[in-house]
């Protein structure tokens, strides 16, 4: 228990370093052009990376082909101009639909 | 550049609304999470404090899995490799914050994936208030799940009944696709961090593989080198 308490305070210490220490000591730090085009393309990287790992969880043991026909009825809406709460909703009726049938 | 294109209102109201979708998604994952712990041999009131004070899904999973091996030292090891992750997330939003250095450092820990993705500008810069907005909304929502599935330990079916488990792949898909539609030169690096992610998911822990998707973003630094060079 003592135990389950400390790993519990560990990782709260741990999380707070890694989301404080790049912003308290870059600040506003300007990198090398190299660098920014990294920096900028993260987010595009770990999206479609998140999307997959999501998607697929450990061991592929999430893989499940009934998402697939929700995920891109999303995308149909997204292309249509949908706001994204209307493409996620659209996902998920049509996902509930799927696994009915 | 426009370090802050909103306003002080629509941002936060931005952040609100996309942060309310997240919520959704958060809420279903916490509820499984806190049934799993309690299943696992964790109390109740541990597991909802660790959403509280930790606030990160799957690093929280690898630490009740790993713990209930008997092993906490590596549980912990693991979540932390899990979360490396914001490392870079929270660097590359430095010169976005506010402040002096202790205040970033508390303004960083709106750092969670959801949020600081839906904050990036088309332009390349991030805007802090939709974070802290969407942050702010899913934070309560992660908490309060736990605390659902600790104390009630609902099935997990649930989620698959309720197609709940294709909100956070949808909203994922629909702000890369934003962010594609903002830089479509990005579109290779999406493609080559879904490969990445396809394969290290299937050998590798959830959040090792994320980190390792991060390596595509090399691509456009390679780019960038050529065309100094021409």
């Amino acid at each position: 228990m003592t135990g389950m308490v400390l790993a519990v305070v560990a990782l709260a210490l741990i999380n707070f370093v890694y989301k404080g220490v790049g912003p308290a000591v870059l600040g506003d730090r300007r990198f090398a052009p190299r660098v920014q085009a990294m920096i900028d393309a993260l987010p595009v990287a770990l999206l479609a990376g998140l999307l997959v790992v999501n998607l697929l969880g450990e061991r592929w043991q999430n893989a499940d082909v009934t998402v697939v026909p929700g995920l891109a009825a999303a995308g149909v809406a997204w292309w249509a101009r949908m706001p994204q709460l209307g493409c996620v909703a659209i996902a998920v009726v049509v996902t509930i639909a799927v696994r009915l049938l | 550049m426009p370090s802050d294109a909103s306003t002080p209102l629509s941002g936060w109201r931005a952040g609100f609304r996309v942060g309310i979708g997240l919520a959704i998604g958060a809420f279903a994952l916490a509820v499984s999470f806190g049934a799993f712990a309690v299943t696992n041999g964790w109390p109740a009131w541990l597991a909802i404090v660790m959403s509280a004070v930790t606030f990160s899904g799957s690093a929280q999973f690898a630490l009740v899995t790993a713990a209930s091996g008997g092993g906490l030292v590596a549980g912990i090891g693991a979540a932390a490799l899990i979360n490396a992750r914001f490392i870079p997330m929270a660097a590359a939003s430095a010169r976005w914050l506010h402040g002096g250095p202790v205040r970033r450092a508390f303004e960083g820990q709106a750092v969670v994936d959801g949020s600081w993705v839906a904050a990036q500008n088309g332009d390349g810069s991030l805007d802090r208030r939709k974070m802290f907005g969407a942050t702010l909304v899913q934070w309560p929502a992660w908490t309060l799940g736990t605390a659902i599935g600790a104390l009630f330990a609902p099935s997990t079916a649930f989620m698959r009944d309720f197609g709940l488990d294709v909100i956070f792949p949808a909203f994922f898909l629909v702000l890369l696709l934003d962010a594609l539609r903002a830089r479509p030169r990005f579109v290779p690096i999406a493609l080559a961090a879904a490969g990445i992610g396809a394969v290290a998911a299937f050998v590798l822990p959830s959040g090792v593989a994320l980190l390792l998707c991060a390596l595509s973003a090399v691509l456009a630094a390679v780019r960038t080198a050529k065309g100094s060079e021409r």
